[in-house]
């Protein structure tokens, strides 16, 4: 079954160091993502999770002072030689980044805006995103006027508006308080189930991996590389509440901490 | 209680009657002030009337009011240009930052005989005078603006695919409008500023010139009666570029507004 499944991104041999103050901040990593998968790229602090997926989203390679060799392949498309943008990427980063003189619809139209789709069709994918993430009674809000748990569904929405085939997500809801973590976790992986979208999802958090991932790749201390690759094979559609009680997610958890806790000693 | 409102009317109004009773009167053969140094309200209220009736305020006003009007439009829109082409041009900003910053520090008064002789007693040189005080200011904040713009913000529009025309527009712009908007109310009075002193220097018409024709008559009322008019004018008109602002910069939270 496995084997069937469309290869969506393809890292190959990834190094990535920093010049100005000499870090390699990744080294010869290595993975595939299939396409409707979701991924997630557990690791310390500090192991380069962040450089991974900027690495990916085409944003490091029009950076001064970033060293970058191996390949990433998108659809076949080497993301690090391509010259033309990257439209099918939807980015949620750790930063709160609405355009704050923005009302959250406006925010919500921005990929659609740059992909040029005329005004009454944004407006109107745009309310039917918001509508998803339950915020369309604030669609003439401004970003300061949201609670930092609405801004993160904000961000979800407007990664999504614009048809991304790929989201990548940086710890996004490692600001959050617990409890609105866990709706969002409900959120987030209701919309990947609607939408059919394949995800990269970066934390550091075990529990989180867990309850999100299909796969989970476990990163090295600085220079980060693969450490090892868990599959988790707790079925879905899972509950957020209960699955932390299941035999199967504590197996896991101990197996992951295991790799992850060596890690941190050196982070 | 009475509110603040009230009380404000009612300080003016004794301030009035106090300046008005102490303006010439005579009292036991002592006279208190000579309304040559202070004229006094009745006496400004007359001029102005006056000023009025003979139809050079209003041709006054507008020579003024077109000389700051112009000076602000054209120095936000070279103070943005010059600011923009700064904020992404690091090697011409380094460059040329020390000229910049003497030009500035340059006391812009002191200009005005240079800027009549070049450009003449008709409304240009007014303009240049207005222009070179609102272009610094502007020019600051569009280039303090442009350069701190949250590289997160760029980075997140980028990786929608957006290219740098689109980034430009899309966060440069109204990031650094933002700046610029904030100086509005500095810009108008700085504008304002310039329009009248270079009146002083040299015209042929405006509530500057005015004034400093009075001056040499010693025709105190009508000084003051400038001083009425160009205080009511420009309080309305920073009242107004403050309104702009708030609208404008509505997406920001209340605290910031000041």
């Amino acid at each position: 079954m496995e084997a069937l499944r469309n290869l969506k991104v393809k890292v190959e041999g990834l190094n990535v160091t920093y010049t100005r103050d000499h870090v390699q901040a990744l080294k010869n990593v290595t993975f595939d993502v299939y396409s409707g998968e979701f991924l997630v790229i557990l690791g310390p602090s500090g192991c380069g999770k962040t450089t991974l997926l900027n690495a990916i989203s085409g944003l490091l390679k029009h950076r001064k002072g970033v060293e970058l060799s191996g390949r990433i392949l998108i659809d076949g498309i080497n993301v690090l030689t391509t010259a033309s943008p990257l439209r099918g990427i939807g980015y949620v980063t750790q930063k709160d980044t609405l355009l704050p003189w923005r009302t959250v619809l406006g925010n919500v139209e921005l990929g659609l805006e740059i992909q040029g789709v005329p005004k009454a069709e944004r407006r109107r994918r745009a309310l039917e995103f918001l509508r998803k993430v339950g915020l369309e009674g604030f669609r003439d809000s401004y970003p300061y006027e949201l609670s930092g748990g609405m801004r993160k569904r904000v961000l979800l929405a407007r990664a999504l508006a614009y048809g991304p085939e790929i989201l990548l997500m940086d710890e996004p809801f490692a600001s959050l308080d617990a409890q609105t973590r866990l709706l969002l976790h409900e959120e987030l992986l209701k919309l990947w189930r609607d939408h059919r979208i394949t995800v990269i999802f970066v934390t550091h958090d075990i529990d989180e991996a867990i309850t999100l991932a299909d796969r989970i790749i476990l990163l090295t201390a600085r220079p980060g590389s693969i450490k090892g690759t868990y599959k988790v094979h707790i079925p879905r559609p899972r509950s957020v509440q209960l699955i932390k009680i299941s035999r199967s997610f504590q197996e896991l958890y101990a197996r992951i901490w295991e790799g992850l806790s060596e890690e941190v000693l050196y982070a | 209680m009475l509110s603040n409102k009230v009380k404000q009317i009612l300080l003016l109004a004794i301030g009035l009657v106090f300046w008005e009773a102490i303006s010439g009167r005579i009292y036991g053969g002592f006279k208190l002030v000579d309304p040559l140094f202070i004229s006094s309200p009745s006496l400004i209220l007359l001029d102005i009337i006056e000023w009025v009736a003979k139809g050079t305020l209003i041709v006054d006003l507008m020579a003024t009011l077109e000389e700051a009007f112009l000076g602000l439009i054209l120095g936000i829109v070279t103070g943005m240009a010059i600011g923009l082409l700064f904020a992404y041009s690091e090697g011409l900003a380094t460059l040329l930052e020390p000229f910049l910053a003497a030009l500035n520090t340059l006391p812009r008064p002191a200009l005005a005989p240079l800027f009549v002789i070049w450009l003449g007693l008709g409304i240009p040189s007014k303009v240049l005078l207005s222009w070179s005080l609102v272009f610094f200011a502007v020019f600051y904040n569009t280039y303090l603006g442009a350069k701190n713009i949250d590289p997160d913000l760029i980075d997140s529009v980028r990786s929608m695919g957006a290219t740098s025309l689109q980034v430009f527009r899309i966060v440069v712009i109204p990031s650094t409008l933002s700046w610029v908007f904030a100086a509005l109310r500095v810009s108008v009075s700085y504008a304002l500023i310039g329009a009248v002193i270079g009146e002083f220097v040299g015209a042929t018409a405006g509530v500057g010139y005015r004034m400093m024709i009075a001056e040499g008559l010693l025709d105190t009322d009508r000084i003051f009666s400038g001083l009425v008019v160009l205080g009511l004018v420009g309080s309305s008109l920073v009242q107004i570029a403050g309104m702009i602002e708030k609208r404008l910069l509505r997406w920001r939270p209340p605290l910031s507004l000041g």
